[in-house]
């Protein structure tokens, strides 16, 4: 007994000698600017936790050996330095309040979540406007993405359209003992009511259960969207950032005045027909079973294909989100509401068209929170990440380093009609590629990231167990323009 | 127990009686073996899958239906864990954090309990209510200030005496440390130990001329070695498997814990189970240790209790 | 004998207890209270965590989570969650402690084992809970079928979701408390049960008229820690269900962990310290109310 008890007062001590040591190891403020031994100053890069994924990682860091080892690196007397963050958000929040020493001087920036992190991002307009950048060398969607009440918090890294893809194997053994009407055409695949056809052939059932989903529909409720775009709808008005509407709902009526709110109410409708159809349960959707031929329609990003690797499944193509082609606002839900399939829109769209919701990263800039924290040294930090930002993307040589590298879309339209990586890809980058400037980024709008996962989705999954279209319209704009007031600070 | 003399067990009666008990005490023997394992199986189910599954070729884990039973056997994923992350620093500073964190909690919180059941001193049960009130305290709500309060610690990191100018405890295995240093659970649960130890060994000793330290450490510790113990295990084992807050105030790689490397093989788009998988039984291995460890003692401490009384 | 200490002596006593309690005392003003009034103070403020543009609203902010439907769904979740959970843990918990307490061979292992599931930590934990709860080709739905029982839906339908991420935290914390009640049962004095043996008492009679007595004092403690415990939510649900299917694991620490740190930290740092103070209110008034049931069965026995 006594021995445990030396033996704990020795830990005892022990510990605490650590936990002074521990406290004495805080960096000393003096060291900011590192310079490696040739003396290039090293500059830190941030990432998301996608980056933190061992594979993905591996293959930036060996872009990233590369790009510090050019010549035009080596005479900007630069060198990056890659450390991705499990929570990027969050981290780079505390950081940019301690100070420049802690934080990074370039993000990989989830281009979605701008609109919330405002004041940790540094306005590069002056920057851009200096160096005569060019934005209309850029999606115009992911250059906007990056942008909020006119100041622009970075530049497009890469566009990461969603789509879905299709397993051929199960297709084209569908198609095998099918008479020409039958068959399914991936090619012309590319209406809703082309897609709910295809999910319910391709659906294998044993009496009540499923054996093989056509479509994943358990997921759904992330890719609505996609379909909202693909129907010419939007679900948020930008400049009022709250919902569509004049719209007044009534008990039991639904008074739509104005386009937007009617195809809203229209891709829900398609929504609710989709789940009707019970294509899907919950194990036979997803990445395992996809990759496995348990599903054979489901939904992915255009780097999906780094998930796939691992499963048995080789032969699938990347189809973009199919357009509107019919009314499925029904009676029972809504008396009168009915959008005329024949007729063009604003944008002089008829109907929908293929396309779907753009993801993707940026470069970025972060400013510490408090102005004072402004340092010369610092600033100075700031002019050569800037310097390097633009080597990055707007050297043609450099952008195509990285895009072959990490086998991603530049956001430099040019390159897809001119290199070779792009004109000849034969993979899912091939396939998605003549769609990509229908794509449409998400709204650009404080709390919107609130509101779409625990508003949109939510009411989806509720309505998917029974509330109707017509409940499910009414708690989405209800409580979604009360989750975006909040968010903005309107009260 | 042997019997002093021998009757023929047929005809004696109280042979029959012993008899049916001892069958009795069998068959209850036997249902409490079944309801042990049938819920050891319950628990340990998932412990069995994340073994499995990082043994397992990945061509295994990803084919459906998964099968109970590996086919093929494989270190890949152990070896993946040691190249991919770095492993050994992560460890020591998990080692570091958790065990500070332990010594602690064990020693200022027995030392604070012992002072609020035998020393009751003016105030103590107003300041140990006080205390038992602030547990009730959602943890969320000082997550924004307590960050602040490190930042701004006087003198740390850079800081100067009114907290300004550096850093504080951001990103040091300190900020993980100080604000669990002394739980006031742990003040609580050694509490319930010593008040349920009578006070006249502290009266006698004190008129023997004892200093009180020596009271509480020689004559009280000892006594509450079990709950000690207990409560030792308990702080190893949330501290150990802390993963937001770490999160929060540490980002340099030599400041990473354990739990921040599970971000290495899962995200929001990628899920690696094999390594994942390895890399949590490796996680779980200290602690059983501790646990094996310390279970051998927690019996001894209560014999040693029960003698006393 | 206490006649005999004098003054000084008390005196001197009374500074030995301060000294004691001091490093406890100091952890908690720095790190519990200065925080707790800096966050009283930043719930009258519409501010994000910058601390940057403060702007004083008054009780605004309570206004504004009395609004919120999000949040008091989220209670309502926590409510229910509660309500299954605690009575689960700590009952559970006993039983286990008790068998494992009977003196057989292997009751260490037992121990060991039923403890497994506190070790491990919750992500990993919790990802193969999702595996197993599969509704396709997870193992939970293919030993029901085994019995002959349909398939469950676990965490993918907002009705069963709530109840599995109960199952799953149970599943977890028993061991803890397992580990608490052994403790306690150990200091149960062997002459009690002898005596009631000697007075022809079965095993169940003597678990209830001498062991649930003899624990009240651990159980009290124990409920009380779960209870704290359960509303505090938040590790399992984010990994498991992010909250979701249709809100159904909603929980309020989630929310504001989301309004502090999380996605959606714009300007709602005083808003989340609000709602964090609303929470507080609520643990403080249903931990009252159990002490009140506590006292009132003291009262009646």
């Amino acid at each position: 007994m006594k021995k445990i008890f030396s033996g704990i007062a020795a830990l005892a001590l022990g510990a605490a000698m650590v936990g002074s040591l521990a406290g004495c190891g805080g960096g000393s403020p003096n060291n900011y600017s590192k310079y490696d031994k040739d003396g290039r100053l090293i500059l830190t890069i941030w990432a998301t936790d996608q980056y933190a994924n061992s594979e993905v990682k591996a293959k930036f860091q060996g872009y990233l050996d590369k790009f510090n080892d050019t010549e035009e690196m080596k005479e900007l007397g630069v060198k990056l330095n890659f450390l991705p963050m499990s929570l990027l958000p969050s981290t780079l929040n505390t950081a940019c309040l301690t100070g420049p020493q802690k934080m990074p001087d370039i993000v990989i920036w989830d281009r979605f979540s701008t609109p919330s992190y405002t004041k940790i991002l540094l306005p590069l307009d002056d920057l851009i406007e200096k160096d005569g950048i060019d934005k209309t060398e850029f999606l115009s969607e992911a250059y906007n993405e990056l942008s909020v009440n006119g100041a622009q918090y970075g530049l497009p890294l890469d566009a990461d359209p969603w789509g879905i893809y299709i397993n051929m194997d199960a297709v084209n053994a569908y198609n095998e003992d099918k008479a020409e009407g039958e068959q399914i055409d991936v090619e012309n695949l590319n209406t809703w009511s082309a897609l709910m056809s295809a999910g319910e052939k391709l659906t294998v059932r044993n009496g009540n259960s499923i054996k093989r989903s056509g479509l994943n529909t358990t997921s759904a409720d992330g890719q609505f969207f996609s379909f909202v775009y693909t129907g010419t709808g939007e679900l948020i008005d930008t400049k009022e950032g709250a919902t569509y509407g004049d719209t007044v709902m009534k008990e039991g009526t639904a008074l739509f005045q104005d386009a937007q709110s009617l195809r809203v109410y229209d891709s829900l409708a398609f929504f609710k027909e989709l789940y009707k159809k019970n294509l899907c349960d919950t194990g036979h959707g997803g990445t395992d079973a996809f990759g496995n031929g348990l599903c054979t329609m489901t939904y992915g990003s255009i780097y999906f294909p780094q998930e796939l690797s691992k499963y048995a499944l080789k032969n699938y193509k990347m189809l973009p989100y199919p357009a509107r082609d019919l009314t499925y606002v029904g009676d029972e839900d809504a008396p009168g509401a009915k959008i005329d399939p024949s007729a063009t829109d604003s944008l002089g769209m008829k109907n929908g068209t293929v396309g779907g919701m753009l993801g993707g990263y940026g470069l970025a800039i972060p400013q510490p929170a408090n102005k004072a924290m402004h340092t010369k040294d610092w600033k100075m930090h700031v002019e050569k990440s800037w310097e390097v930002i633009k080597l990055w993307l707007m050297n043609d040589e450099m952008n195509e380093l990285y895009f072959t590298e990490n086998q991603s879309i530049t956001c430099r339209t040019d390159f897809w009609t001119t290199n070779k990586f792009y004109t000849e890809n034969t993979g899912v980058i091939g396939d998605i590629l003549p769609y990509l400037q229908n794509y449409k980024m998400r709204p650009s709008v404080a709390g919107y990231e609130l509101f779409e996962s625990s508003v949109v989705r939510s009411q989806i999954q509720a309505m998917k167990e029974g509330n109707t279209v017509y409940k499910t319209y009414g708690n989405i704009r209800n409580s979604g323009n009360e989750v975006l007031r909040q968010a903005q600070g309107r009260g | 127990m042997k019997a002093l003399f021998k009757i023929n067990p047929k005809c004696d009666p109280a042979n029959w009686d012993r008899k049916k008990r001892i069958l009795r005490e069998t068959l209850m023997k036997t249902l409490l073996y079944l309801v042990l394992v049938m819920m050891a199986l319950v628990m340990c189910l998932p412990f069995y899958w994340s073994i499995i599954t990082s043994i397992r070729p990945n061509d295994e884990i990803y084919r459906l239906p998964v099968t109970l039973f590996p086919g093929k056997f494989t270190i890949a994923h152990f070896t993946r864990v040691f190249n991919e992350i770095p492993f050994f620093r992560m460890l020591l500073n998990s080692l570091i954090t958790t065990g500070t964190g332990v010594v602690t909690n064990l020693f200022f919180g027995s030392l604070a309990a012992y002072a609020f059941s035998k020393i009751r001193f003016r105030g103590h049960k107003i300041i140990f209510n006080i205390l038992l009130s602030s547990m009730m305290i959602p943890g969320v709500i000082t997550l924004i200030p307590t960050f602040f309060v490190l930042l701004r610690f006087p003198l740390a990191g850079g800081n100067n005496f009114l907290g300004q100018g550096g850093i504080g405890f951001y990103d040091n295995l300190a900020a993980v440390i100080l604000p669990g240093a002394v739980g006031v659970y742990g003040i609580f649960f050694m509490r319930q130990f010593f008040v349920s130890l009578p006070d006249d060994l502290a009266e006698s000793a004190r008129i023997d001329g004892a200093g009180e330290f020596r009271i509480y450490f020689q004559i009280y510790l000892p006594l509450v070695l079990p709950g000690l113990l207990t409560l030792g295990i308990f702080t190893f084992q949330s501290g150990w498997n802390n993963f937001m807050w770490p999160n929060i105030v540490l980002q340099s790689p030599n400041n990473q814990l354990l739990t921040m490397a599970f971000k290495a093989f899962q995200n929001s788009r990628n899920t690696d189970f094999g390594p994942l998988m390895a890399l949590s039984i490796m996680m779980a291995i200290p602690v059983l240790i501790l646990f094996v460890f310390m279970q051998k003692y927690f019996v001894q401490g209560v014999a040693l209790g029960g003698v006393k009384e | 004998m206490k006649g005999k200490i004098n003054l000084s002596m008390k005196a001197r006593r009374d500074i030995v207890g301060y000294i004691f309690v001091f490093p406890a005392l100091l952890c908690f003003i720095i790190f519990v209270l200065i925080p707790l009034i800096l966050s009283l103070v930043l719930s009258f403020y519409k501010t994000d965590m910058f601390f940057m543009d403060m702007e004083s609203v008054g009780f605004a902010n309570f206004g504004r989570v009395f609004r919120d439907t999000l949040f008091w769904r989220s209670i309502g979740n926590i409510l229910l969650y509660t309500l299954m959970a605690v009575p689960m843990n700590v009952i559970l918990s006993l039983v286990l402690a008790a068998l494992v307490n009977s003196k057989i061979r292997g009751s260490k292992v037992f121990r060991l084992l039923f403890y497994l599931p506190s070790i491990t930590s919750t992500v990993a934990a919790s990802i193969v809970w999702l595996w197993l709860m599969n509704p396709a080709y997870g193992l939970l739905n293919e030993i029901l079928n085994a019995f002959g029982l349909p398939d469950a839906t676990w965490l993918s339908h907002s009705s069963t979701a709530l109840i599995s991420v109960t199952l799953i935290t149970v599943w977890q914390g028993v061991g803890g408390n397992m580990i608490i009640f052994v403790a306690a049962l150990q200091n149960v004095p062997q002459q009690l049960y002898e005596a009631a043996k000697l007075d022809g008492a079965g095993p169940f009679t003597m678990f209830f008229r001498i062991t649930i007595p003899m624990l009240m004092p651990t159980m009290y403690f124990i409920l009380t820690m779960t209870l704290i415990g359960a509303f505090q939510l938040y590790d399992q649900v984010y990994v498991l269900t992010s909250g979701g299917p249709a809100n159904a694991t909603l929980t309020p620490v989630y929310l504001i962990w989301q309004n502090s740190f999380g996605e959606n930290a714009g300007a709602q740092a005083g808003y989340a310290a609000a709602q964090s103070f609303i929470l507080f209110v609520i643990i403080m008034a249903v931990t009252f109310v159990i002490r009140r049931f506590d006292r009132d069965s003291k009262g009646a026995k």
